[in-house]
């Protein structure tokens, strides 16, 4: 009973960090039709703004808020000089953009850190473990779940309250119509590269904390699992995005749970031949709409 | 207050618009008729920034606008309805009007409130909380040309209003045009239904093969035969309801 509790926690905090990644990628996708690889390189930006910060001595309580503002600074520093020139552009110009962007970004990082990992400190909060009758629990764990639900809370707020969020909605559903209203399509999409870059930024925290250290390099498996998860949830869907990052993380660990100790290594040849077939039933992923064709 | 002068406008090789001139006063109401693919929606996509106008100028008020971005056209006071309604389906009928507040420059005045929208469309403010994409076909027009009017426009073009909508819908939306009308909104409509929108207009510019033929009265375009003949043929009732 025990080792079922520790692997739902297990499967819930992995499946918040999924959930939000792929929330962030979905979020501009819907805007901007753009899937944007150098997604992964925010939680890089947010892990080295962290590292910036103890280096120069900063207090850790700024750690984790300057991280997620250097992870949303960077999202829309990103659509300002990379995909704004672009904007007009084919969508496979603006994907081989983000790759280009990405690789711009790890080899700077390189330049002027080391390609080795570098030890951050963390907040002593997201250290600490605590029990629950003979469970043991790490905060962390508790707070990736806590701290996404809010987030995902919040999100819901901002699109449904505020006139912002309400044209986000609008741009995901006709852009071009929207600019119509004399509402600046800028605007629109600086504000959905801010929220995936805060959504990132809060990831990012998360992934820094369990790793206790950064390279330039860190964010790409994130950003290929966050792909996934968007992808199986329906990409363009928000809500698909979110259900496909749960869903992926409690995929990862129930396989690792039921994997022998021989293959565990390949768990995530077993995810992705999965989601493989998944996507060979649903082609559209699991909450996405299948694609009308009218002839 | 809106002018073209000698607007060309093309699609590739293709010249789709031709040296057309033509000027709006305030408080007219234009129907732009013509043949299917005579350039009218071009015409007003050229107007708004959605399209390049290849040659030629346009001007509202005393500003050249030929060339500008949809965003700032829109704040000047020009705003289309485009064929099809286009409303936000999965938005609610309140986050569809209240979003061009957003696309309102600052120093503008406010000329269309919430509550003068649903005054003139009191069917939509017992909808307000609904899906837009939960309406009728006529609601969803009265909601589109409402959420234009919230723009703060000042020159409001119609594109095919009465496309797709049962015939006794199309009536009613005519009779809202009329009101509009009424209320002092600039209109320029495009319309197949060129019987109903010459009834509602007091002045027709016709464009055939992306050229202005005519530019004139509307009772003008019933009286010449001609034109009537060449361009609408049986598709046009005169007013007396004598079919040509």
């Amino acid at each position: 009973m025990t080792e079922i509790v520790q692997q739902i926690l297990n499967a819930l905090s992995l499946g918040s960090l999924y959930a939000l990644l792929a929330l962030g990628l979905a979020t501009v996708f819907s805007v901007l039709g753009l899937v944007n690889f150098a997604h992964g390189e925010l939680i890089t930006i947010t892990g080295f703004t962290m590292l910036l910060m103890s280096r120069l001595g900063i207090p850790e309580a700024f750690f984790i808020p300057l991280g997620i503002a250097g992870a949303t600074v960077g999202a829309v520093a990103m659509e300002r000089v990379a995909f704004r020139p672009f904007r007009n552009a084919p969508p496979t110009t603006l994907l081989v953009t983000s790759f280009g962007l990405s690789i711009v970004i790890q080899q700077v990082l390189l330049l002027l850190t080391e390609p080795k990992p570098l030890p951050v400190q963390t907040p002593a909060v997201l250290r600490t473990r605590f029990s629950i009758g003979p469970i043991d629990v790490q905060m962390l764990q508790v707070l990736m779940t806590g701290v996404t639900a809010l987030a995902l809370i919040a999100l819901v707020m901002f699109l449904r309250r505020s006139l912002s969020g309400v044209a986000m909605r609008a741009a995901a559903e006709k852009f071009d119509i929207l600019r119509l209203m004399g509402v600046r399509a800028d605007r629109v999409i600086t504000w959905a590269f801010a929220v995936s870059g805060f959504l990132a930024g809060i990831a990012g925290v998360f992934i820094v904390a369990r790793r206790g250290a950064v390279d330039p390099f860190m964010g790409f498996v994130f950003v290929l699992k966050a792909f996934v998860a968007a992808v199986l949830g329906g990409f363009g869907s928000l809500i698909g995005a979110v259900l496909g990052g749960f869903a992926l993380g409690i995929l990862e660990v129930s396989l690792e749970v039921a994997l022998p100790s021989s293959v565990a290594g390949f768990r995530d040849a077993f995810v992705f031949a999965l989601v493989g077939l998944v996507l060979i039933v649903r082609p559209q992923g699991i909450f996405g709409e299948r694609e009308r064709v009218e002839i | 207050m809106l002018a073209l002068e000698k607007v060309s406008v093309s699609y590739g090789p293709i010249r789709a618009v031709r040296d057309v001139t033509f000027s709006i006063e305030e408080g007219d109401v234009v129907a732009l008729l013509g043949p299917n693919g005579a350039g009218k929606t071009t015409l007003l996509s050229a107007v708004m920034g959605l399209v390049p106008v290849a040659a030629g100028s346009v001007t509202f008020g005393n500003e050249v606008i030929t060339g500008g971005r949809v965003e700032d056209i829109v704040r000047h006071g020009i705003t289309m309805v485009p064929e099809g309604r286009q409303i936000f389906a999965t938005l609610t009928v309140e986050e569809n009007l209240r979003l061009p507040i957003l696309g309102r420059s600052r120093e503008s005045e406010q000329s269309w409130g919430m509550d003068d929208v649903l005054g003139l469309f009191p069917v939509l403010r017992d909808r307000l909380r609904a899906r837009a994409g939960s309406l009728s076909g006529g609601q969803q027009q009265q909601l589109a040309v409402a959420r234009a009017l919230m723009s703060n426009a000042r020159l409001l073009m119609l594109d095919e209003p009465s496309l797709g909508l049962a015939p006794k819908l199309v009536e009613s939306i005519f009779e809202l045009i009329r009101e509009l009308a009424g209320s002092g909104v600039t209109l320029l409509i495009v319309e197949q239904n060129a019987t109903e929108a010459l009834a509602v207009a007091d002045r027709a510019v016709v464009l055939a093969n992306g050229e202005l033929k005519y530019d004139g009265s509307s009772k003008g375009l019933l009286d010449s035969e001609d034109l009537v003949n060449s361009y609408f043929g049986a598709a046009l009732d005169r007013p007396d309801g004598t079919p040509q």
